[in-house]
C-alpha cells in the first residue's frame, strides 16, 4: 500500500473542512489552491 | 469593577454640601492714605494718594467711604478730590477768611459712590491755595461678608447598622482650620424625626471634628444640619472623688492619678468578675459637655461608660462596648443635649470581665469638657445627609460571583463586552452588568465576535497558511522521494 498519496489525500480534505470553517474575514479563494496543491501532490505520487 | 469605584466615588461626592452661613454685621475701618504725610502742597497742582481697601472679613456692601485731610492752611482755600479720576459726591470742600483762621482744617470728603467695594483707589487731591503739611486717610463703613467661612459636612454611603462617621471642617474665611470650635450636629430620619440632637462632635485635627455613629437600620436619606461656635469657653473638670460600688480586692493610686496622661495610673480590681466604680467632679456651670477616658484593663470584657447628671437621678449611657485586656484605649463620648449642672457630676465605669477573671481597670487620664458657648461670637452652620442603603453593603463588598462574560457586535463597527457579576447580601442579590464599548476601526466580526484586524494583518494570515501549505506539500514530497 502506497502511503504518500494516501497522506496527500488526508490532507486535502482536512485543509477542505479547515477552509470551509474558517471565519469569512480570513476566508479568501486565494487558500482553496492549498487542498488543489495536495490533490496535486496526490496525483503525483499516485501514479 | 472601574464602574463600582466610580460610582461609589460618586455617590460620595454626592453627600458632600457646605454651607456658608454668618451673618452680616456692620463694620468700621479706618486707613491711611499712602503715603499718609505731605509736608506741604502748592496752588493748583495735583497730588496723588493710593488706598488699597481690602478688609480681611470682606466687603458686601458699603455704607460710606469718607476721605478726610488734615492740612495746615491759611485760608481761603478750596480743595477738590478725584477717586480713580472720578470727583466724589462732594467734588469740593471749601474753606472761607470768614469762617476759619490761619491753622489745622480738616476736608472731608464723601466718596462713598466712587469707592463701593475692594479694590486699590487712586486719590488725588489739589488745592487752590498752598498749604503746609497735610495727613490723609480713608473711614469707611461696611457690612462685612465673611461667607467664605464654612463648615463642611461630610458623609458617605452607609448600609444599615453599620458602622460610620460624619465629619466636619471647620474654616475660617481665610480657610484656616479652627481648632477650638465646639461643633454639634442634628441628624433627621427619613420620617423627618430627631434622631441625633445637638451631639458634640469630637475634635480630630486641621479644623475636623468627626463623630461615629451606628447607622440606623432604616433605609433612606439622613438629613445632618451640623453648627460650629466659636470662641467658646472650655472648661476642663478633673475628678475630685472616688468610690466603688463593688468590693476591692485591690487599689493602686486614687483618683489624683487620673488627672495627667502620664502612665500613672488608677488601678481598681474587684473580687467579683464585674466592676462598677464612679468618679465625682463639681461643675457650676452649663453648656455642652464631653467626656475622655484613657485607661485599659488586663481582663478584658464588656466595658460600659455612664453619667449622672447633678439634676437627674438617671445615669444616661455613653459607652458599651467589649474591650480587649492590655492595650491602652481611649474613649471620647459627648453627652446628649445642653444641660446646666451647679452640684456634682459622677462617671459610672462599668467592666463585665471575660473568662471568669476578677474584674479591674486602670484609668491613666479622664477629664469632663464643659463648653460654654455664651461668648460664642460667631455660628457656622452647614448641612449634608447620610444615605442608609443595602446597596452600600454590595459596594463595600469584595466577592461576587461571574454571571457571564461576552462580547458582541453592537453594529458593524461598535464592539461590546458584557460582563455580568452577582453581589448576594444574605438572601437578596444584586446582577451588576458592567459595559463597554469598543470602536472598531476596522469593523467588527459578527461571527467571532471581535473587531477585526487591519487589512495586512489578514493578508498575513493568509499568505501564512499558503506558505504552510506549500512547506508541508515540499516536505512529504522529499520524503516520498527519499523513500
Amino acid at each position: 500500500m502506497r502511503i504518500t498519496p494516501l497522506i496527500f489525500a488526508i490532507l486535502m480534505v482536512l485543509s477542505v473542512i479547515a477552509l470551509l470553517s474558517l471565519p469569512s474575514s480570513l476566508k479568501s479563494e486565494f487558500l482553496f489552491i492549498i487542498p488543489l496543491i495536495f490533490f496535486i501532490g496526490f496525483l503525483k505520487t499516485w501514479g | 469593577m472601574v464602574n463600582l469605584k466610580f460610582i461609589i466615588i460618586l455617590l460620595s461626592f454626592l453627600t458632600f454640601f457646605s454651607f456658608p452661613a454668618f451673618s452680616q454685621t456692620q463694620q468700621y475701618s479706618k486707613m491711611n492714605l499712602s503715603p499718609f504725610y505731605m509736608n506741604s502742597m502748592s496752588a493748583n497742582t495735583n497730588y496723588t494718594y493710593t488706598v488699597e481697601v481690602n478688609p480681611q472679613d470682606g466687603i458686601s456692601k458699603m455704607i460710606s467711604a469718607i476721605i478726610t485731610f488734615e492740612i495746615y492752611i491759611s485760608p481761603a482755600v478750596n480743595f477738590s478730590v478725584w477717586v480713580n479720576g472720578q470727583p466724589c459726591k462732594n467734588p469740593s470742600f471749601s474753606i472761607s477768611k470768614t469762617y476759619a483762621g490761619i491753622g489745622l482744617a480738616k476736608v472731608m470728603f464723601d466718596c462713598s459712590d466712587k469707592i463701593t467695594g475692594k479694590g486699590n483707589y487712586t486719590v488725588t487731591i489739589r488745592s487752590t491755595a498752598a498749604t503746609g503739611a497735610a495727613v490723609g486717610w480713608l473711614e469707611i463703613v461696611y457690612f462685612n461678608d465673611p461667607k467664605k467661612s464654612s463648615v463642611n459636612v461630610f458623609a458617605t454611603e452607609y448600609y444599615p447598622n453599620s458602622y460610620g462617621k460624619i465629619f466636619f471642617q471647620y474654616l475660617d474665611i481665610n480657610s484656616q482650620p479652627i481648632n477650638d470650635g465646639l461643633c454639634t450636629f442634628d441628624m433627621y430620619s427619613p420620617n423627618n424625626t430627631v434622631l441625633y440632637s445637638n451631639e458634640i462632635m469630637d475634635f480630630l485635627e486641621n479644623g475636623v471634628y468627626y463623630y461615629d455613629f451606628k447607622a440606623p437600620s432604616e433605609e433612606g436619606v439622613y438629613i445632618v444640619t451640623a453648627e460650629c461656635r466659636s470662641p467658646t469657653q472650655r472648661i476642663q473638670y478633673l475628678a475630685n472623688n472616688f468610690t466603688s460600688y463593688t468590693p476591692i480586692y485591690s487599689q493602686t493610686g486614687d483618683y489624683t492619678y487620673t488627672w495627667i496622661l502620664d502612665g500613672n495610673n488608677h488601678y481598681v480590681e474587684s473580687t467579683l468578675t464585674n466592676l462598677n466604680i464612679s468618679y465625682f467632679f463639681t461643675s457650676n456651670a452649663g453648656g455642652f459637655g464631653n467626656i475622655d477616658w484613657y485607661g485599659g484593663t488586663s481582663s478584658g470584657g464588656v466595658f460600659e461608660i455612664l453619667f449622672l447628671n447633678c439634676s437627674s437621678g438617671n445615669f444616661q449611657s455613653l459607652l458599651s462596648t467589649t474591650i480587649p485586656a492590655n492595650q491602652l484605649l481611649h474613649f471620647s463620648k459627648t453627652l446628649s443635649g445642653n444641660f446646666s449642672c451647679n452640684g456634682t457630676l459622677e462617671i459610672n465605669l462599668r467592666l463585665a470581665s471575660s473568662g471568669g477573671r476578677r474584674a479591674n481597670l486602670w484609668t491613666d487620664y479622664m477629664f469632663f469638657n464643659l463648653y460654654n458657648t455664651s461668648g460664642a461670637i460667631q455660628v457656622v452652620r452647614g448641612g449634608g445627609e447620610v444615605h442608609v442603603s443595602n446597596l452600600a453593603k454590595f459596594f463595600d463588598s469584595f466577592e461576587a460571583s461571574l454571571l457571564s462574560n461576552h462580547d458582541y457586535c453592537l453594529d458593524n463597527t461598535t464592539l461590546r463586552k458584557e460582563l455580568t457579576v452577582q453581589k448576594c447580601v444574605d438572601t437578596l442579590c444584586y446582577n451588576i452588568t458592567k459595559l463597554e464599548d469598543t470602536v472598531c476601526n476596522y469593523g467588527c466580526d459578527t461571527e467571532r465576535n471581535t473587531c477585526l484586524e487591519p487589512p495586512f494583518i489578514r493578508w498575513g494570515y493568509i499568505v501564512g497558511l499558503f506558505i504552510a501549505g506549500i512547506i508541508i506539500f515540499l516536505v512529504i514530497i522529499k520524503l516520498a522521494v527519499l523513500r
